[in-house]
């Protein structure tokens, strides 16, 4: 199977905060919105957006970090924490907010779960999708291409 | 090939780890400072309540037993005999050398500034005492730098009552234009913190701890002072040692290489190159100390390598601000010698600007923001000025 992209409906998003407090659970053992490494946002003409890691390619974080503390594996974008130094250059060049301070500076961002992705599992609303491009076509009708394009780079 | 490197903050330990990713012989390092640390998170460990020693930089097991960490102070180079003297009278010998001294906190030479209660925010000691303070107390800032809002914002939320003193006449003068860092001041000022600018603090008062700061117009009551007035290089190991220097900093080659073949500096010691001009400028900040180390182990391992510069990418955090300045300001670039153009738009939440040069390429991005769904568009400058200038 070729990769695969966490695809975000915010239409559908109710703001039930369920991908939020699994992923602090997950990742750092508590129930804690700024240990999640996904954001419920409200965001200008919409009510509620979702904000996570793209996993750009290329990856404007990976490309400034100087430290060598963020590595692309299979397509995700890794931040590796005991390596990070926290000169917080790759917030500088994130467009999406998506690396950001758990207390006293330690950064974190997502990892797709290692490819498994929990908060997927977990959205009652099925507002987060994590398919191959392909497939996301037709499981949102309607699908907003230009998101679809940005998530994929452009391409 | 037997590598030692002097000083083991962030740019020390990142050139040890790079020469021994490359298989660079065998590689020592001398630490003034034991276990090595980042400065980056000092201000957030302050905020948060966290302890010290969440600063602390990972070593590997693999660097541990690959090369050696020495503790201990190098006091002498006798560079026409390759060696390093230490404090403790040991004495290493080298092919290489790697000068990572850091820099030292500048604080201003004014009456008083050396009272008790009165330090630089820099480094362990100073975030140790500024953790046991109780709460309440007055507490003045001078210089309005990433260093001074980020912690004067710390202060502040460990339920102190913070002054800033800056004497340019906006925050940031080295970092941001005026009009984003407008929106800094006025932010800093709504969470409670005082902000004076064009107020350049003349003299530390008090008989044996501070009292008082007092500028050429006022006297404002404080009972401790921290000063955050930038840094200048830590070169008292090199001096009169015929190195060449820019200013007060060491003179490196694009590749790292001082003016003496095999002697080699970085970070905040040594003055780096801008991408965009090729100029040397001094830019003390961590992710350009790395920068060097790796273009330093490259070279030592004989690749070769070929570098321009580096772009600047700074964020910080200033109370509930994204502060963001990616490439050039416009100050900046104008003082290297660029014509630019500079242009900013508002919203209810944020301030952005553009720097373009000859009003075409992006070589400069700066945001200030409290809404965290307003686009950066950092990235296009770094993408634009590779393209242009590569
Ligand atoms: C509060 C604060 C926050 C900052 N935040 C950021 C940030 O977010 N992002 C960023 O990019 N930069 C930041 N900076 C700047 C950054 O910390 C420095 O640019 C960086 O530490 C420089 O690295 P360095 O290795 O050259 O020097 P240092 O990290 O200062 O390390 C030098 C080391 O050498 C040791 N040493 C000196 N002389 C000797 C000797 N003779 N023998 C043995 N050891 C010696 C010193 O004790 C020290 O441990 C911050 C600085 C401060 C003070
Ligand atoms: S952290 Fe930001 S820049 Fe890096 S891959 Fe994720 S979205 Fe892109
Ligand atoms: S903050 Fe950490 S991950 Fe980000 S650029 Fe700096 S060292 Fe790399």
């Amino acid at each position: 199977m070729g990769r695969q992209v966490l695809y975000v409906v915010r239409e559908r998003c109710t703001a039930c905060m369920k991908c939020v407090f699994t992923c602090s659970l997950v990742k750092d053992g508590v129930l804690d919105p700024t240990h999640a490494r996904i954001r419920v946002v409200g965001r200008g003409d919409v009510a509620l957006d979702v904000d996570l890691c793209r996993h750009c390619d290329p990856a404007p974080c990976a490309e400034v970090c100087e430290f060598g503390a963020i590595k692309v594996v299979n397509g995700t974008v890794v931040l590796v924490q005991e390596r990070c130094t926290t000169c917080k250059a790759c917030m500088s060049v994130c467009p999406f907010g998506a690396i950001t301070d758990s207390g006293g500076g330690a950064l974190i961002k997502c990892d797709l779960c290692g490819g498994d992705p929990e908060c997927v599992k977990v959205c009652p609303h099925d507002a987060l999708i994590f398919e191959p491009p392909a497939n996301l076509r037709h499981r949102i009708p309607n699908g907003p291409a230009e998101g679809i394009k940005e998530l994929l780079g452009g391409r | 090939m037997r590598v030692v490197v002097i000083g083991c903050g962030v740019g020390g330990v990142e050139a040890v780890r790079n020469l021994v990713a490359a298989g660079v012989g065998e590689v020592k390092a001398v630490c003034g400072e034991w276990p090595p640390y980042t400065r980056h998170r000092l201000s957030e460990i302050l905020r948060d309540g966290l302890p010290p020693t969440t600063a602390s930089i990972t070593l590997e097991p693999e660097l541990l037993t690959k090369a050696e960490f020495v503790k201990g102070f190098a006091t002498e180079l006798r560079l026409g005999r390759k060696e390093v003297v230490l404090d403790s009278g040991e004495v290493l010998s080298y092919d290489s050398l790697i000068i990572a001294t850091g820099g030292l906190p500048f604080i201003p030479p004014i009456k008083g500034a050396g009272l008790r209660n009165a330090l630089p925010f820099y480094g362990m000691s100073s975030l140790k005492y500024l953790q046991s303070l109780p709460k309440g107390l007055r507490i003045v800032v001078v210089g309005a730098g990433l260093v001074g809002l980020t912690v004067a914002s710390s202060l502040m939320s460990r339920g102190h009552r913070v002054a800033v003193f800056e004497a340019l006449n906006h925050v940031l003068p080295s970092v941001m234009d005026e009009e984003p860092a407008k929106a800094v001041t006025a932010h800093l000022r709504d969470t409670g913190v005082k902000v004076f600018l064009k107020s350049r603090v003349e003299e530390v008062m008090g008989s044996s701890k501070v009292e008082a700061v007092r500028t050429s117009s006022m006297v404002w009551g404080s009972d401790v002072v921290v000063y955050a007035a930038g840094v200048k290089p830590r070169i008292s190991l090199v001096e009169g040692l015929g190195l060449e220097m820019v200013g007060k900093a060491v003179r490196i080659t694009q590749l790292g290489e001082t003016s003496l073949s095999g002697v080699y500096a970085l970070g905040d010691a040594a003055i780096s190159y801008d991408y965009v001009t090729g100029k040397p400028v001094y830019r003390p900040l961590g992710f350009i100390a790395a920068h060097y180390a790796r273009l330093i182990a490259e070279a030592l391992a004989g690749k070769g390598v070929r570098d321009r510069g580096v772009i600047p990418t700074i964020y910080e955090r200033v109370g509930g601000l994204d502060v963001i300045r990616v490439g050039l300001s416009a100050s900046e670039a104008e003082g290297l010698g660029l014509t630019v153009d500079l242009r900013c738009s508002k919203g209810p939440a944020w301030v952005e600007c553009f720097v373009r040069e000859a009003g075409r390429t992006l070589v400069g991005y700066e945001l200030v923001r409290s809404d965290p769904t307003k686009r950066n568009k950092g990235y296009e400058v770094v993408r634009e000025v590779k393209e242009v200038y590569q």
